[in-house]
């Protein structure tokens, strides 16, 4: 028998109330004076009594009533009519995420999720398709959906087993792109119309469980950029740690790069404390790379819960500032977090060259200005040369310039010795700072047979002509290329006005080829001021006017410093950045380099540095090893001798969202339409149970218990009076009159 | 006890005594306790209203100091001598009459209060007494002596012990030990001292006091008066009981407390018996709704028994 509203079954627990009312000695109302209680026991009043029910007959007629009645609003019905046309419903398919960041490491997190994903997956119907993935900033499966869908059946132990040897990587989080990917996973999942799922099948319900300390790192932004499904539910399996207090260490770093150059070492750390945090002291102290203490005092910080605190860590005395080494964070109980690892890397020696001729007024020359224009980078000094163009750059092909400046002045020989350079990467930019006048017969004869040879000499092309343009009134730039590297830092309207800058006198350059040169800016009569020209791998930068003042106003004026930095970072970019993470790739910069890794990314904290043991084969290798939990090195290797010899490092780092642990809130999923609740049911559910429940009513409907209760109501009542008025009678007849 | 049962039954044949419930529907005390006396007396005495008690005893010869109002002056002019004329009122008793004023007396379950029946039997055995004359007094308690009337034979005496039994009682509690004390040390002379009360005390509480008015050489007769219900303790459901002495309230079963009330009921009035009988000191127990002269008669054979060597 089953009913249609069960709970109204609960009714039927009023039957208690007439027989504790007749069990309870009630206090009795009125109160009797007697002369003294000196003979009197005390009793209490006793709760059970069975002797004090008297009227049996009264009390199972009214019971049955009450319970009757409950059983009619019950709606009972016999289920032995029912059909079971329980067809053979398909499975869900399940897709478990087990977060394997960093965070993950804390003390009894990963063991929860493991044990939770068990649970989720021992749970599972023998139907549903199992898939288990690692999330950390990608997902990496564990058991495929691929693979699960091929075996349903299997999928439940292959998920099982897939769990067992897993252990949470050094990588970060992002649960919404995880989420994303994972949605973009089962949107694979072939659809219920799809040949070859069999027909009459219904639609195969999918569901996403995610494993993980939910932590505020964690970025769930990219889950803004879809709409979520509210048929595809989110089940969180919540782990938390077993000391919800954590501290992190941070070096600010790149935030502000030239501010690490000071000249102490010196560097700037952040210490964040987390919400429900226990302790508030800190102690941070400097070791060097195979862990031993640099300095004997750590320095005291104090970081009250929720915050987060800002230190200057002076490098120890005695210390290379610039050597590796690694911050250490005492006093906290998770020690994922607790270190830094601290390299900036070698500087690095350059030169830049500018080729002008001695013989002129400096405050006419052009190497006046130029050397005065700072290109140094962090890592990277650059020391200005300046040349006769009569001087040979011969003793300097060891070391190739990073940059070349050349005035009008540039004579055929140094074109030729500069080209190969040019191919081989080198930037040059040539200015055309000489006033171009064909009644000079000196200048005529100099400059328009160096002009025209050394373009020769570089692009073999003899159609390009220079003359000297009017220059009866001044002009103005035009035409600028913002998009270009060089002009992008004005492309702001707040600093896009070069009226000011003024042009007293320049070149024209004629037969330019336009597929070639690309024409960066303009003067207002139109003819180009500034154009490049790819050589190789170099490239060829062609000034038309000269910016000392004879020639114009561009060395004065304050763009002229940010165009020429621009110009040299064009041919030598600044590094990509200066501290790497766990998970970066290994950066392209060191590949060209010539470095060689088997893997694509940084996989583990720690400073890792060049060794050449022997040969060609170079490997690196960390230094802290007893840092590293993995035993899994960093296997990056180099054919470069020169690196080795130079004992190049690197700092790996943890993610910094990994060092934020306090526990998100399930509410934000809710925000991004994601549903959360564990115990929500699919629409396929929810028609099955409609279905089952029309059936119900019909069967319920025909039966008509209701009505046959109602019956027997009527009867016990009936009865119930009789027997009520026979008593009553009996008791009148019993009772003497007065 | 046994005339207390067989006076019981007496009563319920209501032919012989006269009828209580009508008795003490009258108001006059004085009333009540001369209806008594008079039914009672016309069966000891034919003429109960003629002649003297007071019965000639002695002469003796006059010396200075004695009173002058006891010279037979008759005899004296006979004689020319001063002779004193000794009479046997002077051997009656004093009898003090002790009534018990504590809120346990002002219960009944029946039309009147055990206080107003023992009010009626103290008139009653005031006036029985006054005309055998017997000096007669009376002392009112409750946790101490509140009112005290020596004994005396002599006009208005009746009146005043009335007015003193008309007073109303503010009585708390019962305490027989402190009044009792102060009687004896206030009755000089050696007395018959009548208690009515219901004796809801310990039984031990009474052992010193009777025994310190024993050794004054005073007579005690205690007559306990007790409503029927205190006999019975019969009630048909659990009913909340209020002690109208300590106002402390109780929850009583009857049907499981009856029998115990019943055992100390009996326990409580073996005691008693027990302390009482060494001391040479009669206790009997009255109804409420036993007969006034079934009381007096109780308590003249009691006295008979008690005066007897």
């Amino acid at each position: 028998m089953s009913f249609l509203t069960p709970l109204y079954l609960l009714a039927g627990l009023a039957v208690l109330a007439p027989i504790l009312a007749h069990l309870i000695r009630s206090r009795p109302r009125d109160v009797i004076d007697f002369s003294s209680v000196l003979f009197l026991d005390p009793s209490a009043p006793r709760l059970t009594n069975s002797s004090r029910i008297e009227q049996w007959m009264l009390l199972l007629l009214r019971s049955l009533i009450l319970l009757a009645l409950a059983f009619a609003f019950a709606r009972p019905y016999l289920k032995t009519f029912v059909q079971q046309t329980a067809a053979a419903e398909p499975g869900k398919v399940r897709l478990l995420l087990i977060d394997a960041s960093a965070s993950m490491k804390r003390p009894g997190v990963w063991e929860e999720a493991i044990e939770k994903a068990k649970d989720y997956l021992s749970k599972s119907a023998p139907a549903d398709s199992l898939a288990v993935y690692l999330l950390t900033d990608r997902l990496e499966p564990v058991v495929s959906l691929d693979q699960a869908r091929q075996g349903p059946a299997q999928s439940q132990a292959l998920a099982l087993q897939g769990l067992d040897g897993l252990s949470p990587t050094w990588f970060a989080s992002d649960i919404g792109k995880g989420l994303v990917q994972a949605l973009e996973l089962l949107s694979e999942e072939p659809h219920e119309n799809d040949q070859g799922q069999g027909q009459g099948q219904s639609v195969r319900s999918a569901q996403i469980a995610l494993a993980s300390d939910f932590q505020q790192g964690s970025s769930l932004e990219t889950l803004g950029s879809i709409q979520w499904p509210s048929d595809i539910p989110l089940i969180p399996l919540v782990c938390r740690p077993n000391l919800a207090s954590n501290a992190s260490v941070t070096l600010l770093s790149n935030i502000d790069p030239k501010e690490q150059e000071s000249s102490d070492g010196s560097v700037r750390v952040a210490v964040r404390n987390s919400i429900h945090a226990s302790t508030e002291r800190f102690r941070l102290h400097w070791l060097d790379p195979t862990g031993r203490p640099l300095e004997p005092n750590a320095t005291e910080v104090y970081v009250p819960a929720g915050q987060q605190q800002i230190v200057s860590m002076a490098c120890p005395e005695q210390v290379d500032p610039r050597a590796p080494r690694i911050l250490e964070l005492q006093g906290d109980e998770q020690a994922f977090d607790n270190r830094q690892y601290y390299y900036r890397g070698r500087k690095v020696s350059a030169k830049a060259i500018c080729i002008d001729s001695r013989q002129r007024d400096p405050k006419e020359s052009l190497w006046y200005f130029a050397l005065r224009v700072p290109v140094s980078q962090p890592g990277l000094v650059v020391q200005w040369e300046h040349k006769d163009p009569s001087d040979s750059l011969e003793s300097d092909s060891q070391a190739p310039p990073r940059w070349v400046v050349a005035s009008s002045d540039l004579s055929p020989t140094c074109a030729q010795r500069l080209k190969p350079w040019i191919e081989q990467g080198l930037h040059v930019l040539w200015v055309l700072d000489r006033p171009w006048q064909a009644e000079d017969a000196r200048a005529t004869d100099l400059n328009d047979a160096n002009a025209v040879s050394v373009l020769k000499n570089w692009f073999d092309e003899d159609s390009i002509g220079i003359s000297e343009a009017d220059s009866s009134r001044y002009h103005l730039l035009q035409d600028i290329d913002m998009t270009h590297p060089v002009f992008s830092a004005f492309a702001d309207p707040k600093y896009n006005n070069f009226s000011k800058v003024r042009f007293w006198h320049h070149r024209r350059m004629e037969g330019i080829d336009s597929e070639s040169w690309r024409v960066l800016a303009k003067f207002d009569d139109g003819q180009a001021a500034m154009l490049q020209r790819p050589l190789g791998k170099g490239m060829v930068t062609v000034l038309t006017s000269g910016w000392q003042p004879i020639e114009s106003q561009l060395a004065l004026s304050s763009k002229f410093v940010p165009i020429l930095t621009s110009l040299f970072e064009l041919g030598n970019p600044p590094p990509d950045q200066a501290d790497y993470r766990c998970g970066d790739a290994v950066p392209a910069s060191l590949i060209e380099q010539g470095w060689r890794s088997n893997v694509r990314r940084f996989d583990t904290p720690g400073i890792f540095t060049l060794n050449a043991p022997s040969g060609e084969s170079v490997a690196i290798e960390s230094l802290s090893v007893e840092s590293r939990p993995t035993d899994k090195p960093l296997d990056v290797a180099s054919d470069r001798a020169s690196l080795a010899s130079q004992g190049e490092s690197i700092a790996v780092n943890l993610p910094r969202s990994e060092c934020i642990t306090d526990p998100i809130d399930l509410e934000e999923f809710s925000r991004f339409g994601v549903p959360i609740d564990s115990r929500n049911i699919t629409q396929v559910d929810r028609e099955r149970t409609f279905r089952a429940n029309q059936l119900a009513e019909q069967l319920e409907a025909n039966q008509r218990g209701w009505w046959w209760l109602l019956l027997f109501v009527l009867l016990f009542a009936g009865l119930e009076s009789v027997v009520t008025a026979l008593r009553s009678r009996g008791r009148a007849m019993l009772t003497p009159s007065p | 006890m046994s005339n207390a049962k067989e006076a019981e039954s007496d009563a319920t044949q209501g032919s012989k005594w006269i009828d209580l419930k009508t008795l003490m529907a009258v108001r006059n005390l004085q009333w009540r306790a001369q209806k008594v006396v008079d039914g009672f007396q016309t069966g000891l005495h034919r003429s109960p209203k003629h002649g003297f008690s007071v019965e000639f005893s002695e002469y003796r010869p006059y010396s200075v100091g004695d009173d002058p109002k006891t010279i037979d002056w008759k005899l004296y002019a006979r004689s020319d001598r001063y002779y004193r004329k000794r009479f046997e009122d002077e051997t009656n008793r004093r009898c003090y009459l002790v009534i018990d004023q504590s809120k346990s007396m002002q219960y009944g379950s029946i039309a009147y209060t055990k206080y107003e029946y023992a009010r009626t039997l103290i008139a009653t055995l005031a006036l029985f007494l006054l005309r055998q004359r017997d000096a007669v007094g009376a002392v009112t308690f409750d946790q101490r002596v509140t009112d005290w009337l020596t004994a005396r034979f002599r006009t208005g005496q009746f009146q005043r012990i009335l007015s003193m039994l008309s007073k109303p009682c503010a009585g708390q509690s019962t305490d027989l030990t402190a009044p009792l004390e102060q009687i004896a040390q206030l009755v000089q002379h050696r007395s018959l001292i009548v208690i009515v009360s219901d004796l809801m005390v310990s039984p031990d509480a009474l052992k010193a006091p009777l025994a310190f008015l024993r050794a004054r050489r005073h007579e005690v007769v205690l007559l306990r008066v007790l409503d029927p219900m205190e006999l019975r303790f019969h009630y048909e459901k659990p009913v909340l009981i209020r002690d109208v002495e300590s106002g402390e309230e109780r929850f009583v079963d009857p049907a499981i407390v009856g029998e115990s009330y019943q055992r100390n009921f009996h326990n409580h009035r073996s005691e008693l018996t027990e302390i009482l009988t060494p001391l040479g000191i009669r206790c009997v127990d009255f109804q409420t709704t036993d007969p006034m002269e079934l009381v007096l008669s109780s308590f003249l054979s009691m006295r008979e028994a008690v005066g007897s060597p």
